[in-house]
């Protein structure tokens, strides 16, 4: 047989294979899986060698079955053995193997020199780094994402807060996000979702509160349709401010006005408690009323249910309508869902309500109807939050890489966590700074500030993100620091980016299977990969790059690289126990530096009941789901549901629901109440347009993976405006008119789309945001959540200028 | 060469469903394979460049009676780097 007839009759068997598993709804076993390669696709394609991997991309955390030959990724395919995908993949994930190989990845140092990109050493490159934090150790933050593994995060964590006692570290996950920890937070005393992906197998209705997930997270609405095709009844809600590719699949959809969602959430539990469908039960039991104090914080202040009801009064069906745009019929079908306990009701939201500045009310009003409906706590029925980049949750989370967090959910501003910290690290008592750092609006407004302003960031080290054209107000945060001689811009990355282009030395990277990782997605799962391929020219992993800028600063004198027996604080060892100088590159892969760094780190993990397992666990399955738990056989068991008996091994017998981390020590829920607030900035006379930023389907982020896969960047070129059919008949726009948009903060021109790929209500348009040669972000608001501090990136006011040009 | 094995979900409705297969088997470059339950049809492309293939997965996918397009497999062992003169012009236009 030729090598192409073998191919494609691999892809048929592996297509059919999924095609069976879907039909049969057969969930591959969770735990255990010690095989790391699906033996039935191993056999199939001999010449190629196989390894594991969850999808570079977003948090669904898919996996993908990785096929190397000569030194690099030929072939990938959906693993049937993962329980998130069971052998599907989307569009990106598809290409994620194309990914690598676009032709102008970054393969050297570079510094600028008069204005030039000029090639470095590394050993230069690391130097400078060390010499400019030397200088001034406050004056230095570092800023990752959620695409940070969780090793290099945990590095980049102790480098800054046990070594430089620094916390100005931050995750760009503070923009897509940060709304949900502290929702989670505020409402259960610790983060991250209860529950997880079973739900789409068990529930009957999904309200998708401003969340497009036919395109953000494809394979998981894959599994919602492929009950359909069963036969099985799933009804779908889609809450929306403008129609999607959701919507065409949405048994009801119901298009708000923006920040009209507050107005909903309160209309579903007004009409709970006025016609006594409230389930009163699981609110005696389980639940304390909150309320916001007079300045809004995390922790808010007590309130009685006779409050709670006097003041969720007003928000009848048809005030509900006058705010939010839902007819009141509509409200009172939505909050029918709700009263009817018979049904099994599952809330997925993302972007939509954490990019508001209101996110930290709006997840608490999500988690608030489910409690007063009693719709919490058996499969399928429940809130549960979605993430946008694939360790957002694993990292940004639960490795703590926040500017007020240590590891493992602890805080900076707790004593005893701090000691908990220092005793782990083998840090001298007082070591890890006791202030929060800057939050990232905070950090790039300080750093585009002059010194003698109160600019006291003046060096960034930006990894695995692209700030330049993801931040919010970029004219405001991002382009003054440019135009300022002392300060300095750092950025690891795999391919050129708005933010490389403005950096004063780039550090090329490794990327995915280029590098060990693990990552942990939207559903508590922790997942492993080994490194498969060698990446580009002189790239490096991002973990190789902390640690060698910490060990020149140890030789430079800096006391903080030292713990309190004077040893450099990132020591690793071989097999036979030999110390192992890893930062030195040539010896970087003589042991596993992810695994030594993980098994530190997951010491952390069982102060907040995230308990991890041991790192030759997730060798050998396709992720876990914390806590995981040791059983007296030796064995390993992971958590579907926390806080629910049986399912979660820290509750206790007959307490069937026991939230043990409540903020009121009583093993009770915080269920909030908020008002109806407008928006910091609405259309008017001079800016009559609402503006809405996202992504779409065949993108990820801001594109610079994505953008380099033809197939990827042919189906979506480039950025465009959505205009809705009759303001473009009003204001005489026809499709491909290159039309100019502009706020209060700046002004874009890009090509009109009449209704475009959606459909925006009058009155509104929609841009994507993954083109870095069209920033939206000249134009957004950085107004943010005053308690997650996560910025609006969904609605600011605009107008467009038509320039009356065709494309 | 790129070759992509495909799940595809074909409409409940007989006729459609019998029309969207033949109309799918017309094509050379793709291969069907054995209707599972539920409508889902396994499907192969090969062709002879990424781009071909993305424009016969979207043909694919655009064919009366294909509810829904899934991806399972993909092998690009014959594509090397990519260049970026076949790709869509790229222009700044920030202001």
């Amino acid at each position: 047989m030729e090598r192409r007839d073998f191919l494609k009759a691999s892809a048929l068997a592996t297509a059919t294979a999924v095609a069976g598993r879907r039909v049969l709804a057969q969930v591959p076993p969770s735990a255990p899986g010690p095989q790391a390669v699906d033996p039935a696709l191993a056999a199939r394609v001999g010449d190629v060698t196989w390894g594991k991997a969850p999808c570079r991309f977003c948090g669904t955390g898919c996996h993908v079955q990785v096929g190397v030959r000569g030194g690099r990724v030929v072939t990938v395919a959906g693993d049937q053995l993962a329980p998130v995908n069971r052998g599907l993949l989307c569009v990106k994930g598809y290409h994620v193997g194309l990914a690598l190989y676009g032709s102008d990845r970054l393969t050297r140092p570079m510094l600028k020199r008069n204005g030039r990109h000029v090639p470095i050493s590394w050993e230069e490159a690391v130097d400078i780094i060390a010499r400019r934090v030397m200088a001034k150790p406050r004056g230095f933050a570092f800023y990752g994402s959620g695409q940070w593994t969780i090793p290099e995060g945990y590095a980049a964590q102790k480098f800054m807060k046990g070594g430089l006692s620094n916390n100005h570290i931050d995750p760009n996950a503070r923009l897509c996000m940060a709304s949900a920890v502290t929702g989670y937070t505020s409402t259960f005393g610790v983060d991250e979702p209860y529950n997880c992906f079973d739900d789409l197998e068990h529930t009957d209705v999904v309200i998708l509160w401003g969340n497009n997930m036919a395109e953000m997270h494809p394979v998981l609405f894959s599994r919602l349709m492929d009950r359909r095709s069963r036969g099985e009844r799933v009804t779908l809600v889609d809450l929306t401010t403008r129609r999607t590719r959701t919507s065409a699949f949405a048994d009801h959809v119901m298009v708000f006005k923006p920040h009209g969602d507050l107005a909903l959430a309160n209309g579903i539990a007004h009409l709970l408690i006025a016609n006594n469908t409230w389930d009163r039960a699981f609110v005696e039991r389980y639940v304390n009323f909150r309320k916001d104090s007079e300045r809004p914080d995390l922790n808010g202040q007590a309130m009685t249910f006779e409050e709670y009801r006097r003041r969720i009064a007003r928000y009848t069906p048809e005030y509900v309508e006058t705010l939010s745009g839902v007819p009141a019929a509509e409200v009172r079908r939505l909050a029918g869902f709700f009263a009817d306990r018979n049904l099994k009701v599952l809330s997925l939201w993302c972007m939509g309500v954490n990019q508001h500045t209101r996110g930290t009310a709006m997840n608490r009003l999500i988690h608030a109807v489910h409690m007063l409906s009693g719709h919490f706590g058996r499969p399928g029925d429940g809130p549960q939050s979605l993430t946008g980049q694939p360790s957002a949750c694993g990292t940004a989370r639960e490795v703590g890489t926040i500017a007020h967090l240590l590891p493992g959910g602890l805080l900076v501003a707790n004593a005893d966590h701090r000691h908990k910290a220092e005793e782990i690290w083998n840090l001298p008592a007082g070591r890890i700074n006791a202030t929060p750092g800057y939050h990232t609006v905070q950090m790039w407004k300080k750093f585009s500030t002059a010194a003698a302003q109160g600019g006291d960031i003046d060096t960034i080290w930006v990894q695995v993100t692209n700030p330049g054209q993801s931040l919010p107000n970029l004219a405001e945060l991002f382009d003054p620091s440019r135009t300022m001689a002392d300060k300095f811009l750092i950025v690891s990355d795999v391919y050129p980016t708005a933010t490389t282009r403005q950096a004063d030395l780039i550090l090329p990277s490794a990327m995915w299977v280029e590098k060990n990782g693990m990552t942990g997605n939207s559903e508590r799962r922790t997942q492993q990969w080994f490194k498969m391929v060698d990446p580009p020219g002189e790239a490096r992993a991002d973990v190789w790059q902390t640690i060698a800028v910490a060990r020149r600063l140890f030789d430079l004198g800096h006391p903080g690289m030292r713990d309190k027996d004077g040893e450099f604080i990132f020591r690793f060892r071989n097999p036979a126990g030999a110390a192992v100088p890893s930062w030195e590159y040539p010896r970087f892969h003589e042991v596993n530096v992810d695994a030594q760094l993980f098994e530190e780190y997951r010491r952390f993990s069982r102060f907040k009941h995230k308990n991890l397992a041991p790192y030759e666990q997730y060798v050998s399955h396709r992720g876990m789901r914390w806590p995981v738990i040791e059983q007296p056989d030796g064995s390993w068991r992971e958590t579907r549901y926390r806080f629910v008996e049986g399912e979660d091994p820290n509750v206790e017998a007959g307490k069937r629901i026991q939230f043990y981390h409540s903020v009121t020590h009583d093993d009770r829920a915080s269920l909030w109440f908020h008002e109806h607030e407008n928006p910091p900035e609405m259309p008017d006379a001079q800016y009559p347009f609402w503006l809405c930023t996202g992504r779409v389907l065949e993108h990820w982020h801001s594109g610079s993976m994505t953008m380099r896969v033809p197939q990827l960047r042919r189906a979506m070129p480039n950025a465009y405006v959505e205009v809705n059919r009759e303001d473009a008949e009003r204001l005489g726009i026809r499709d491909g008119d290159t039309i100019t948009l502009e706020s209060r903060r700046g002004r874009l021109s890009l090509p009109a789309w009449i209704d475009g790929r959606a459909s925006p209500p009058p009155g509104s348009v929609f841009v994507p945001w993954f083109d870095e040669r069209l920033l939206i972000n000249q134009l957004t608001l950085d107004a943010h959540d005053p308690i997650s501090k996560q910025p609006d990136y969904k609605k600011c006011a605009v107008r467009i200028v038509p320039a009356g040009t065709r494309r | 060469m790129p070759v992509a094995g495909l799940v595809v979900t074909l409409t409940e409705l007989d006729l459609l469903r019998d029309e969207a297969c033949a109309a799918l088997a017309s094509d050379a470059r793709i291969t069907l394979g054995e209707m599972q339950r539920g409508g889902r049809l396994p499907v192969v492309l090969a062709t002879d460049s990424v781009l071909e293939e993305q424009d016969l997965m979207n043909d694919v996918a655009r064919t009366p009676g294909v509810l829904l397009v899934d991806l399972a497999f993909h092998d690009f062992s014959d594509v090397g780097e990519f260049s970026s003169d076949e790709l869509p012009q790229r222009r700044r236009t920030r202001e």
